[in-house]
């Protein structure tokens, strides 16, 4: 058994886990970050260019790992997270205990399982693809269907798994009308006459830069964008998908043959640490993650040392995962600077104690 | 002197919506199905009707022609439905549809009995 100490531990090596590391070493902490996969980035690993600025997924992971690469440990399977008075206890699979005053979770999120809408065709239809699926095809410079051909016509399927009761999902996850059009763009700039709709529910581009983006994606690459949402999809004899929905705009029920359909997926909480650790498990909020999402007044806020930031707090795109890890790194900050006193203070008082 | 007639005005009658009059069937409605106040028109209710198809009616018009007080368009609607449910079974804000329905008929006096 091999026994760590650190002063944070930070669980997920995301954007947020990773902001959160640099920070807290930069000020001269040890810290550890623990990775489940075999390899440190979250998400980052995953897609290929990001909205809203078109910038690579690896030109914005490599910077964050730098001088990190010591602190984190990857392929961690946490097994139990305990928790006494002083410090939060992490152990392992291979029995290798972790301590530490503080403890950061940036667990972030898992994408929808796309097969619990069976109407949309997912795991039925080859063709039918989620927009986590899309990402590894651009990134592979792949995309084609099962036969081997290009796509020409695509719909990109909004909302699925977000904004709807029957799944239990009724938050929306807020960057999947922007992915949408990052990769219905994306779609558009590698395959020549490709048309693309977008089907949508309500059009959400809240962000900085996102308006700017849509109306690229209408000028540049002529991408359609319809009001009416999905209500199923359906096969034809030559392979080619058949969608119905209402045109909400026309006003009236619609169907379309498409080639390949993307479904822009929502994020939902992991939960492999609130499973194993009711203290956290306590702090999921009423939409399934983490933390209250109001506004903290008090002047210290997390007295227990359980930190949440990322997308484990909330859909977020990575822009807000990082600097939420960044305000919430120096919250641990002053938490440890205030232990640190009252450690002081206390060997202190016992010295005074012991020699009176 | 050419007169406003001249350019078709007064011959039509106006095409505005009404929005002050007060819509006492909608009053109604929503506190009898208080969900029906959760729909955001996103018209899945209608597509997965069957007799939308040959119709172009389904429950997010006859919501919409209730709320906006065009009754007599949301009477000649109600008349196709078929009381199937599949639009409860689609609805992502889960507006008890086919009770709206019910309602809609029964204050309409379109209810078969
Ligand atoms: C299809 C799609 C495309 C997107 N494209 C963009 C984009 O272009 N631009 C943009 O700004 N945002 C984009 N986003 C959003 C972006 O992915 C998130 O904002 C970001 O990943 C959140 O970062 P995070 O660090 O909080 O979580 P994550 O990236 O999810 O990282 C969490 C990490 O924690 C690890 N972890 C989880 N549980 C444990 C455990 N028990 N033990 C150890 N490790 C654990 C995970 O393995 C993972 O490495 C996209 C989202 C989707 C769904
Ligand atoms: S961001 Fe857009 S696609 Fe995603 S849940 Fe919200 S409205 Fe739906
Ligand atoms: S499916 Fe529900 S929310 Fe959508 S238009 Fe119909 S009743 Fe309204
Ligand atoms: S219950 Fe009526 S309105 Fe609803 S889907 Fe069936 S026929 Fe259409």
């Amino acid at each position: 058994m091999k026994r760590t100490e650190a002063d944070c531990i930070i669980i997920g090596a995301g954007p947020a886990g990773l902001k959160a590391g640099t920070i807290l070493q930069s000020l001269g902490y040890k810290i550890f970050i623990l990775e489940k996969e075999y390899q440190p980035g979250g998400k980052l690993l995953l897609w290929n260019t990001l909205f809203p600025h078109d910038e690579s997924a690896m030109e914005i992971l490599n910077p964050l790992l730098k001088d990190q690469k010591k602190n984190i440990m990857t392929s961690v399977q946490i097994e139990t997270i305990t928790k006494s008075p002083e410090e939060f206890t992490v152990a392992d699979q291979n029995q290798t205990i972790y301590t530490s005053p503080a403890l950061f979770i940036s667990t972030g999120f898992k994408p929808f399982n796309a097969g619990r809408k069976e109407e949309y065709g997912y795991g039925i239809y080859d063709n039918v693809i989620t927009s986590v699926e899309l990402e590894d095809k651009l990134k592979n410079n792949n995309i084609t269907m099962t036969n081997g051909k290009v796509p020409g016509k695509v719909a990109m399927i909004h909302c699925v798994g977000s904004r709807d009761i029957k799944v239990g999902n009724e938050y929306c996850s807020s960057v999947c009308c922007i992915t949408g059009i990052k990769q219905a763009m994306e779609l558009g700039k590698r395959i020549p006459g490709i048309q693309v709709s977008c089907l949508y529910m309500d059009l959400r581009l809240n962000g900085r830069f996102y308006e700017d983006n849509y109306k690229m994606a209408q000028m540049s690459h002529k991408i359609q964008f319809i009001r009416g949402r999905l209500s199923e999809t359906n096969e034809d004899v030559d392979g080619s998908l058949v969608i119905r929905y209402e045109d909400t705009l026309a006003g009236k029920p619609a169907k379309m043959i498409v080639d390949m359909i993307v479904l822009l997926v929502g994020m939902q909480l992991d939960k492999s640490v609130s499973r194993i650790c009711p203290l956290i498990n306590e702090q999921t909020g009423t939409d399934g993650f983490f933390g209250t999402g109001k506004i903290d007044f008090s002047s210290n806020p997390q007295k227990d040392g359980l930190f949440f930031a990322g997308a484990c707090t909330g859909p977020k795109n990575i822009t807000e995962s990082m600097n939420e890890a960044s305000r919430v790194a120096f919250e641990v900050h002053h938490f440890l600077k205030n232990s640190l006193i009252s450690e002081i203070h206390d060997r202190h008082d016992r010295f005074r104690l012991q020699n009176s | 002197m050419i007169g406003m007639t001249d350019f078709g005005f007064k011959i039509h009658k106006d095409q505005l919506l009404d929005q002050d009059r007060p819509n006492v069937a909608y009053k109604e409605m929503i506190e009898k199905v208080p969900s029906l106040s959760l729909c955001i028109s996103c018209g899945s209710c209608t597509a997965t009707c069957n007799s939308s198809e040959m119709t172009g009616m389904g429950f997010r018009k006859l919501h919409l022609y209730l709320k906006t007080g065009l009754y007599v368009n949301l009477k000649r609607g109600l008349k196709y439905c078929q009381y199937c449910g599949k639009c409860w079974l689609v609805c992502p804000r889960g507006v008890n549809t086919r009770k709206a329905i019910v309602e809609m008929k029964r204050i309409f006096e379109i209810y078969k009995t």
